[in-house]
């Protein structure tokens, strides 16, 4: 009788003895629930992105399947002495430097000016939001036209007012097509960094500016001492993320200047696709894109580190 | 006791649920004819092709499939229409995937880029057909020679795509200047007409990084210096005397009579250019032709299109551009038979002027005898530009197609690495050749 009870005991029996259910068992469901998830997430991130690391050691021409093989880091050797590799590098810095910094300025100066109470203040709000809510693709491809030598309407009016006497060669001059990038991509992203600001302003308690007004502060002194120590945080976190967006703006200068004139325009994402989608290199684009990648990597660190500083995974 | 039980129906409906989404995710479109795998039923051939032009005339690709189909009620052909921005990754991954169409048309390249993966049928047995029947005699020898590759036949040109120089008649006429033959002549011309004080240029030409109009200029001058892209034994002939002549002559054009953006046009701002009579001369497609017509009806009467030009390699190598555009079919297709026999309809003279017509102006014949034909009789530009397109058409394969795989690799790397660097002053004709040659040489390696 004794075996037969023993036979039918439940399997989990033993565990139940003990009180304690197993890892895996007390949270089979979760684990069930968030699978789907997880082999979707292999699919779309986790196996491309091998895939892409893996592609960055070959020489993979899609024209040329009888040359792939495998090249250990020829891909990242030929990149450090290949001049056009480090003039998109210098075309990617000078952008997102000049972008991320130009429209953090005006985003800055817009925000506070927005935090003020005045009438159809709303009304501004939301009308400086247009550029970021347009389409890229759309926008640029306005602005191209817009910049256009012959009939933009940029150099139309210029030569129609007499403040120029032929039509300044903005996208066809080197130093004019980054400048007018840099100009482009300043107006697509300043409202991101306005509405950030505005959102770290709002933050700041009336009795701190209140305080600092009855010791005899002025404006400036308050902004310097008060306001600006306070949106600091938010103010590096935003720059970071948008260096990052700018940075694998591809959009941007392919649709504005095609990389032109000479290479001036042509940041590393561009050049990788270039190499990639053009010329068919599949390695040595993505060994490309991996260098920017690894770039980006860097800067997500950074971020990270300063969201843990200011407590958000706390 | 209970919960477990419970649990289990719930872990297994999750975990097939994940299996099921993953099955989902991970199956590849099928080839679509599973019916024609059946011994029943009429066989699916897929069909996809570049959005060539105007609704017309895609409307009237759509009808001749649908006329195929009625006719062949053993065959039934899907048409798929593919966006010029990815097709050639969307062919590509296709062809990878094991699924590609059984037909298809592509850029003038694609044949190469298809023989190179092992993927391009050889249809030896169409060419002979239409060797023997007479069609090839009545074809530009340039239509069907550019496909013969390693000794196999990768496709067959449907339609020319022709580049041409466009002029002002009455600007000519006003300042007593012939009409040009030569580079010289044409530098004169561009010289006498250049007026910036009255915003008039001399010549029109795209000079944007990036695009592919660039380098359809800049190799039309390489041919008539006698020059190519590649040797006949396939190598590149990027840093060659003639792609030298051709680049310094064309810096020299650009310098003295063209606009000052050049670098920054495509064929759109050179287009807009002439029809406000800004320019003179054009560089420009065969679209322009129609497009001068629809939306300059008063410039319309005074353009002409320039003949061909001589240039430093002689009366012989009098080329223009004009990309003869293919139709291939896939190695992987199950169905080659009925896939040729669809590619002989389409290609059947009448079943081509169909297209043509469809947008008059548009596509350039293949056929010589159609030269003659109501369509390309409507008016002095569209006349010019067929007669040029069948006699003087070449494009960037000629004379030898050994390097094809490379010629066909190139995008835009004439025009990033050499053209529009020289014509912006930021590289000299030597140094942007050289370079050019050393980055783009790679492309042409062989088995």
């Amino acid at each position: 009788m004794q075996d037969v009870v023993r036979v039918r005991r439940h399997p989990t029996a033993r565990r139940q003895d003990t009180g304690k259910p197993s890892h895996w068992r007390k949270n089979a469901m979760a684990y069930s629930l968030i699978l789907p998830s997880l082999v979707f997430l292999f699919a779309i991130v986790f196996y491309p992105l091998a895939t892409g690391l893996a592609e960055g050691f070959r020489y993979h021409s899609r024209v040329q399947p009888w040359l792939t093989r495998f090249n250990g880091l020829d891909n990242y050797v030929q990149a450090l002495h290949d001049h056009d590799v480090w003039l998109a590098l210098r075309t990617s810095l000078i952008m997102t430097v000049g972008i991320v910094g130009l429209s953090y300025l005006l985003g800055l100066v817009s925000g506070l000016l927005l935090n003020h109470k005045f009438r159809m203040r709303g009304l501004y709000r939301a009308l400086i939001l247009v550029p970021w809510v347009v389409p890229p693709v759309v926008s640029y491809i306005s602005w191209q036209w817009m910049l256009n030598d012959q009939s933009g309407l940029i150099d139309v009016l210029l030569v129609k007012l007499h403040l120029v006497d032929s039509p300044v060669l903005f996208l066809s001059n080197p130093r004019l097509a980054m400048a007018s990038i840099i100009v482009v991509g300043v107006w697509s992203r300043f409202p991101f960094m306005m509405i950030t600001v505005l959102a770290a302003l709002s933050s700041i308690p009336d009795d701190l500016n209140e305080s600092a007004a009855l010791d005899g502060a002025n404006r400036w002194q308050t902004f310097r001492y008060i306001t600006m120590p306070l949106i600091l945080p938010v103010t590096v976190v935003a720059t970071l993320l948008q260096a990052i967006w700018t940075f694998n703006d591809f959009g941007l200068p392919f649709v504005l200047t095609g990389g032109g004139p000479a290479n001036s325009t042509t940041p590393l994402i561009l050049l990788a696709y270039k190499e990639a989608f053009q010329r068919f290199n599949i390695g040595y684009g993505t060994s490309l894109a991996i260098i920017s990648m690894v770039l980006m990597l860097l800067l997500g660190a950074i971020y990270l580190r300063l969201q843990k500083k200011q407590g958000v995974y706390q | 006791m209970r919960t477990t039980s419970k649990r289990r129906p719930r872990l297994v409906l999750a975990a097939t649920a994940a299996a099921v989404l993953l099955a989902s995710a991970c199956s590849g479109g099928s080839s679509g004819d599973s019916a024609a795998s059946k011994d029943t039923g009429p066989v699916k051939l897929r069909y996809w092709d570049m959005q060539w032009g105007s609704d017309a005339f895609q409307n009237q690709i759509k009808a001749n499939v649908a006329e195929f189909n009625k006719t062949h009620p053993n065959i039934q052909v899907q048409f798929q229409q593919l966006s010029w921005g990815d097709y050639s990754q969307k062919l590509l991954s296709a062809v990878q995937a094991g699924n590609p169409p059984d037909m298809s048309g592509g850029d003038s390249g694609i044949p190469f880029t298809m023989a190179a993966q092992d993927q391009a049928l050889d249809i030896s047995d169409l060419f002979k057909k239409w060797q023997s029947d007479g069609t090839f005699a009545d074809m530009p020898e340039w239509a069907y020679k550019k496909f013969e590759f390693n000794g196999k036949d990768v496709g067959i040109t449907w339609q020319f795509d022709q580049r041409a120089i466009y002029y002002r008649k009455d600007l000519f006429a006003k300042a007593g200047i012939p009409l040009p033959k030569t580079w010289d002549d044409l530098m004169a011309a561009a010289k006498k007409l250049n007026n910036s004080s009255k915003g008039m240029i001399g010549i029109a030409v795209p000079g944007k990084q990036g695009t592919y109009d660039t380098d359809q200029f800049y190799m039309t001058l390489v041919f008539q210096a006698g020059g190519s892209l590649a040797d006949a034994n396939g190598k590149p002939a990027i840093n060659s005397p003639q792609q030298l002549t051709a680049l310094k002559f064309e810096k020299d054009l650009v310098s003295c009579c063209a606009a000052k953006g050049t670098a920054s046009w495509t064929f759109t701002e050179v287009l807009k250019q002439f029809e406000q009579g800004k320019a003179a001369m054009a560089f420009g497609a065969g679209f322009f032709a129609n497009d001068i017509t629809k939306n300059a009806k008063k410039l319309a009467p005074n353009v002409g299109v320039l003949p061909v030009l001589e240039g430093p390699g002689g009366p012989q190598a009098r080329h223009s551009v004009s990309f003869a555009n293919p139709w291939m079919i896939y190695k992987q297709s199950k169905h080659p038979a009925q896939a040729k026999e669809f590619l002989a309809w389409m290609m059947q003279k009448e079943n081509l002027r169909k297209l043509y017509a469809a947008e008059p102006g548009g596509k350039w014949p293949v056929y010589k005898s159609l030269l003659n034909d109501p369509i390309y009789q409507s008016n002095d530009m569209i006349k010019a530009l067929a007669r040029q397109s069948v006699e003087t058409g070449v494009d960037y394969w000629y004379p030898s197609n050994k390097g094809g795989v490379g010629i066909a690799s190139l995008g835009t790397g004439m025009a990033d690495t050499a053209i529009n660097p020289v014509i912006t002053g930021q590289r000299t004709p030597e140094d942007a050749l050289k370079d050019a040659d050393k980055k783009l040489a790679p492309l042409f390696q062989t088995k």
